[in-house]
């Protein structure tokens, strides 16, 4: 009978029923037909799906996002950014890995970095002579590093469903971001010394303590939310809260770039964004009730673990099975559909859920940049009004940094958990 | 991970002479004033959690449970507005490529398909609804449960209003002035 579910929710999902209600009609369908369990389970499935205290960090972290894009603080991290690394040959090319990186300490969404970011930088890089194809390529990619560093909502996700830590798990993706981040300046490097890309402004300390002045308020964002969280004063959801609030001060009270009109529309942006997210969480709950029930999770570890028992093979098709889930599924949809099933395998070879949950966010950060399911790629294409075809290809570089940095943290897991051990002991 | 993708665009603006689409656009109004207040409460919630553990040193017993009732509300009321803007996260990439006609007889088999489960969210919602009728929340036992419940009836029965005005739309386009509907 679960073969019949899952074949009817791919069948409905490609006939454009919107995932979170073909996972409902899928599992509905199932209870009416087989009889037995009384539908109503349904609803009170849906309602424990969402009604959970960590989600909350999800809202609050997308409307934070949200605040921040439309109050003039993406433009001064940009001309921070600039000050730092605009010098180097390439400089906005390297200015659009380093903005990225700080943009993704303050926010949890690769396409919500995309939407801050890309507006400012693509136009200013091609008015500079880059390609628009490989501009938009290099934001989308660099975009990725937003789920990777915290916060990241899709590592909410992965802690809700496997019952991890947040706090933890967001620990673990500063070192895989931090060498993604060098390894792409690296790429970028390359390429500028190749093609002769145009440098910036000379370095100079003056320009540098300018920008880092203007950006004052600015800078106090990332304080306020990495060192509530890992300074163990509030939990990852108050955090986001917090982020909320600073967001809001900053935007309307100091810089004052923000008036009641676009207050609401973020808002209400941010509430759409958010039901689209939780449908998909709350529906995921009632087919995660059902597969549990019909033990499909502990049949896939032993069909999996009749094959081989070696953790480095094991790791090896769960990252082979994430990275095609992640062309085809939105990333929410594919940690809330994947980890509950695979989540007893994970736990039978042995691997940490801390170190399994990196592992999924960066199959997931790479998922979104491989069509024909690539949100931040598809984004990225329409602010540069490109073709997603020629954009994908000067991606592919980076993407191969994304898989190498996969590769490593897969395989050396003293690298992302050095920090969650040094700071909360193992 | 992504966010939800941005919506394409509201509900195209019926014709004024409608009765049936202004009170359509007042009730989407509403839902727009509802769920704003639920974000923004929701935000209200947990920074006061966090003033009065720090500040008068006791803390909320109410502030995560009731936390988690606005999300499941936000996430129920919100849907609506999704499902008006079009904005629900679904994989657009095969109908994309089907001819035209095709693409509208899949557009019109998917609302039915919705229809449907709004039509049975609303029916088993509402008798989950009943059945914790004498249940309470945990940190305030004047709340019922059925209360909270009810967002999953309500807002399948919006849905369910919202499904059948965007296939009046699919149908008979001329007819009621084509709100938003999946045709390009």
């Amino acid at each position: 009978m679960s073969g019949v579910v899952i074949a009817l929710i791919v069948a409905l999902s490609a006939l454009r029923v919107p995932i979170g209600f073909a996972l409902i009609a899928a599992v509905l369908a199932a209870l009416v037909l087989g009889g037995g369990t009384n539908p109503a389970v349904v609803p009170l499935q849906l309602f424990s799906g969402a009604a959970k205290f960590p989600l909350l960090a999800i809202p609050l972290f997308i409307l934070a996002g949200g605040l921040m894009n439309s109050s003039g603080i993406s433009l001064r991290i940009i001309n921070l950014a600039s000050a730092l690394v605009g010098h180097i040959r390439g400089g906005l090319a390297m200015v659009n890995v380093v903005d990225s990186m700080f943009f993704a300490e303050i926010s949890g969404s690769a396409v919500a970095d995309v939407a801050a970011l890309g507006s400012i930088i693509i136009p200013a890089m091609v008015k500079k002579g880059y390609t628009p194809q490989f501009t938009a390529a290099l934001t989308s990619v660099t975009a990725s590093l937003a789920i990777i560093i915290p916060p990241s909502i899709p590592m909410i996700l992965y802690a809700v469903i496997a019952g991890t830590s947040v706090t933890r798990l967001f620990l673990t993706g500063f070192a895989p971001g931090l060498i993604g981040g060098l390894l792409m300046m690296a790429v970028v490097y390359y390429k500028a010394r190749k093609y002769g890309f145009p440098v910036e402004d000379a370095f100079s300390l003056r320009r540098l303590g300018a920008a880092f002045r203007d950006a004052g308020w600015t800078l106090a964002l990332p304080v306020i939310i990495l060192g509530g969280m890992f300074g163990g004063i509030v939990t990852a959801t108050e955090a986001a809260g917090l982020a909320v609030l600073a967001a809001f001060v900053i935007g309307t009270f100091l810089y004052r770039e923000m008036n009641f009109r676009q207050l609401w529309t973020v808002t209400l942006d941010g509430v759409v964004q958010t039901a689209s997210v939780m449908l998909i969480v709350a529906a995921s709950a009632v087919l995660g009730w059902y597969l549990t029930n019909e033990q499909v999770p502990q049949h896939l570890a032993e069909a999996v673990l009749g094959i081989t028992t070696d953790r480095v093979m094991v790791l090896l098709f769960l990252n082979v099975f994430l990275l095609i889930a992640g062309m085809f599924l939105h990333s929410a949809a594919a940690i809330l559909l994947i980890v509950p099933i695979v989540m007893p395998l994970v736990r039978q070879v042995g691997v940490d859920p801390i170190h399994f949950g990196i592992i999924v966010t960066l199959n997931l950060a790479i998922g979104q940049q491989t069509p024909p399911v690539a949100s931040v790629l598809l984004t990225a294409c329409a602010v540069a009004k490109q073709p997603v075809g020629k954009v994908f290809r000067e991606a592919i570089p980076f993407i191969i940094v994304l898989l190498i940095v996969l590769v490593i943290v897969t395989y050396v897991p003293a690298i992302p958990l050095f920090l969650p051990n040094l700071l909360q002991g193992p | 991970m992504a966010a939800g993708p941005t919506s394409r665009g509201g509900a195209a603006a019926p014709p004024p002479s409608s009765g049936i689409a202004r009170a359509a656009g007042l009730l989407v109004s509403g839902l727009e004033v509802y769920c704003t207040i639920l974000m923004v409460g929701m935000a209200v919630i947990v920074l006061a959690g966090v003033w009065y553990r720090y500040v008068p040193q006791r803390a909320l017993s109410w502030y995560d449970e009731f936390a988690e009732f606005l999300l499941v509300w936000l996430t129920f009321y919100g849907s609506v507005l999704a499902t008006q803007r079009d904005a629900h996260i679904g994989f657009e990439t095969l109908t994309d490529a089907l001819p035209a006609p095709l693409r509208r007889g899949v557009a019109i088999f998917s609302e039915i398909i919705v229809l449907l489960i709004q039509a049975a969210l609303f029916y088993y919602g509402l008798r989950l609804a009943q059945a914790a009728a004498f249940d309470t929340a945990i940190s305030i036992r004047a709340v019922r449960l059925s209360w909270v419940y009810s967002a999953i009836p309500i807002s399948g029965a919006l849905m369910f209003l919202i499904g059948l005005w965007r296939l009046a739309g699919l149908l008979a386009p001329r007819l009621i002035g084509a709100p938003a509907g999946r045709q390009p």
